[in-house]
C-alpha cells in the first residue's frame, strides 16, 4: 500500500495505492492518524489508486471522518470500479462526502 | 463490555419473563452467528468484502466462542459468501454462543440464572435482570446513534445493524419515534456488509416459516 501526501490549499490530501483489505486498512488508518496528530483537521482520501477496498476499509473511513468531524471534514475523491461498488452496496454516500475527482473534493473539504 | 451477542440477548430479553420469546429460534440462531462474524471482523481476524469473507489473522483471541469460531473457519474453504458462514454457524456454533452469551451476562452481574421446571419435568432457565445499568447504556447509546445525526461510532453502526436484521429496533425506540427514525436506521443497516446479508438471511428464514401458513 502506498500514500503520497500533498497540499491543496488547507486541505491535506492523501493519495491512497492498492488495496484496503484488513492490512491495508490499518495502514491507512495509522498514516492519516499522524496528521490527526500534527493537527490536521481538514482531510482528502483520495483512492484513485485503490483497485479493492473490504469492510475494514469502510470501518476505517467511518472511524478517521467521526475523528475529524468535530474541528474539520474529511472527504473522499477519486472511488472507481469495485472501490465505487462497495461504496454503492454500503450506502456509503449518505453518510460521507463523495467526489469524483480531487479538485473537487480540495473545494469541498474547506 | 459486552460482546454483540451479548447486547442482542439483553435487548432481546423479556423483561418480565426472563426469556427471549418475540424472536424465531432459528432467526436467533442467524442473529448470535452475524454478532461473532462482527466481533472477528472488528477484531480484524476476518475480513468481508461484496462477494466474500476470509480469515485474514488466526491468533486467537482469547474469547473462548470467537477462537472456536475462528478454528472453524481456518478450516473450511478460504473464500465462501457471508450468506454460506451464517447458514453454516448458525447450524454449527449458534446454540453455544447463545449459552457462552447468557453465562456471561450472568458472569458480569446483568443476569441472573433461575432454574425452573416446564411442566414440572423439562427443565427451563430463565434470566431475570440483576440490574438495569447496562441495558440502559446501551439502549441510551443507540438512540442517540438512531436519532441524531453525527457519524456513529463504528461498534454502535454494528449493532444497529444486527438489531434491525432481527427486528429489535422497536426495543430501542418508542412507537412514535420510529417513523421519523425509519431513513436513519436503513442508513446505517446498510453500511455493515454482515449486517446485510443477515438481514436478508432472517427475510429468508421468515418466508420459509410463513409457508405452511400460506398453503
Amino acid at each position: 500500500m502506498q500514500f503520497q501526501d500533498s497540499r491543496m490549499g488547507q486541505a491535506w490530501v492523501i493519495e491512497v495505492g492498492g488495496r484496503v483489505d484488513a492490512a491495508g486498512a490499518a495502514l491507512l488508518e495509522a498514516h492519516c492518524q499522524q496528521g490527526l496528530g500534527r493537527g490536521e483537521t481538514r482531510l482528502v482520501v483520495d483512492l484513485a489508486g485503490v483497485d479493492f477496498m473490504a469492510s475494514a476499509g469502510l470501518r476505517a473511513l467511518l472511524s478517521l471522518a467521526k475523528k475529524v468531524k468535530p474541528k474539520g471534514k474529511l472527504v473522499i475523491s477519486g472511488a472507481r470500479g469495485p472501490v465505487k461498488e462497495i461504496f454503492d452496496l454500503a450506502g456509503f454516500t449518505t453518510i460521507l462526502p463523495i467526489c469524483d475527482t480531487l479538485e473537487q473534493a480540495a473545494g469541498l473539504v474547506m | 463490555m459486552l460482546t454483540f451477542a451479548e447486547e442482542i440477548v439483553l435487548l432481546a430479553l423479556d423483561e418480565k419473563e426472563g426469556v427471549i420469546t418475540e424472536l424465531p429460534h432459528q432467526a436467533l440462531h442467524a442473529a448470535m452467528s452475524g454478532a461473532v462474524l462482527m466481533e472477528l471482523c472488528l477484531l480484524n481476524r476476518v475480513d468481508v468484502d461484496a462477494k466474500q469473507m476470509k480469515v485474514v489473522d488466526t491468533t486467537p483471541t482469547g474469547e473462548p466462542i470467537l477462537d472456536a469460531v475462528l478454528k472453524d473457519l481456518q478450516g473450511s474453504h478460504p473464500e465462501h459468501t457471508l450468506a454460506y458462514w451464517l447458514n453454516r454457524m448458525a447450524g454449527h456454533h449458534a446454540h453455544e454462543i447463545l449459552r457462552l452469551s447468557f453465562t456471561g451476562l450472568v458472569r458480569k452481574g446483568v443476569l441472573r440464572e433461575e432454574k425452573h421446571r416446564f411442566l414440572w419435568v423439562f427443565p427451563d432457565r430463565r434470566y431475570p435482570r440483576l440490574n438495569d445499568r447496562e441495558f440502559i447504556e446501551v439502549r441510551a447509546r443507540l438512540r442517540q446513534a438512531l436519532l441524531g445525526t453525527d457519524i456513529p461510532e463504528v461498534r454502535d453502526i454494528v449493532l444497529v445493524s444486527l438489531l434491525n436484521a432481527c427486528r429489535l429496533i422497536p426495543r430501542i425506540l418508542a412507537d412514535d419515534e420510529l417513523p421519523r427514525a425509519h431513513a436513519r436506521i436503513a442508513q446505517l443497516s446498510r453500511l455493515d456488509l454482515i449486517g446485510q446479508a443477515l438481514a436478508q438471511s432472517i427475510r429468508e428464514i421468515e418466508f420459509a416459516l410463513s409457508l405452511p401458513m400460506m398453503l
